[in-house]
């Protein structure tokens, strides 16, 4: 007596598709995060950042005021070095 | 950096963030015109491009710059397919984003007389639609504009030349 062969459960194509969108979400996520503390600094991002720096450091309206004064406060921290 | 990063990472993370935000603007619109299983393609194929490995962790302007550019390409297309006064809105703020973020940004503008490839061309209230997506179009590039001037509310607008030649000093004199 031959077994009854059990169905094939296939996965409909709206579950691929969604799997596959959250892999590739996932995938995005982790593989920058690995990255994103192990790339040396650039020129121009280090720049940014100090400017970045100055401005966390000058909250309120001193963050947006692009006078002469404000711009040479953008490399307050850098005439030491 | 008020979660405690360092200064660079704070900035990389704006990259990070506009680069996975691209990464959903191109897979969407990817399955837009070409269907679900394009979009997946096209948002599988994007975590593993060199160029987009490297700029989306380095925190430089071009990340940025390249959400503003997809999406309005996006807007763009469905504007000229629907022409509605919301996509027009939004496709303006995202000229006036990108315009404000770097000069490259200036190429969503350029685009524009491509999207005439995918406006229903019949001649079905050819007219209504025509001056609704025209009109669109004109509101959008006001916005850009508009943001292009904010920078006169800066004191070193009225001598800009010099005011650009000062930074430029000031950053490679402490490089």
């Amino acid at each position: 007596m031959r077994a009854t062969p059990r169905p094939i459960k296939r996965l409909g194509s709206g579950r691929v598709l969604a799997f596959g969108y959250v892999a590739v979400g996932i995938t995005f996520v982790v593989t920058r995060l690995l990255l994103i503390w192990r790339f040396p600094p650039h020129m121009d991002e280090a720049t940014f950042a100090q400017w970045t720096l100055n401005g966390y450091e000058q909250q309120g309206p001193a963050l947006f005021q692009a006078s002469p004064a404000a711009s040479s406060r953008c490399f307050r921290g850098w005439a030491s070095h | 950096m008020e979660l405690g990063l360092e200064p660079v990472t704070a900035v990389r993370f704006v990259s990070f963030t506009a680069s996975a935000l691209t990464l959903a603007v191109v897979a969407t619109f990817a399955a837009r015109l070409f269907g679900d299983w394009a979009g997946l393609m096209a948002g599988a194929l994007y975590p593993l491009l060199p160029f987009t490995v490297l700029y989306s962790v380095l925190g430089l302007y071009d990340p940025l710059a390249t959400l503003f550019i997809t999406t309005a390409m996006a807007l763009q297309y469905e504007h000229a397919r629907q022409p509605r006064l919301d996509l027009a809105l939004l496709l303006g703020l995202t000229f006036a984003g990108g315009v404000l973020t770097k000069l490259t940004a200036y190429s969503a503008l350029y685009l524009l007389p491509v999207s005439a490839l995918a406006f229903d061309w019949s001649r079905a209230a050819l007219p209504r639609r025509l001056f609704t997506w025209l009109g669109g179009l004109t509101l959008a590039l006001l916005l850009a504009f508009v943001a292009t001037r904010i920078i006169l509310l800066s004191e070193l607008a009225d001598d800009l030349a010099t005011a650009r030649q000062q930074l430029a000093q000031n950053t490679l004199g402490r490089l």
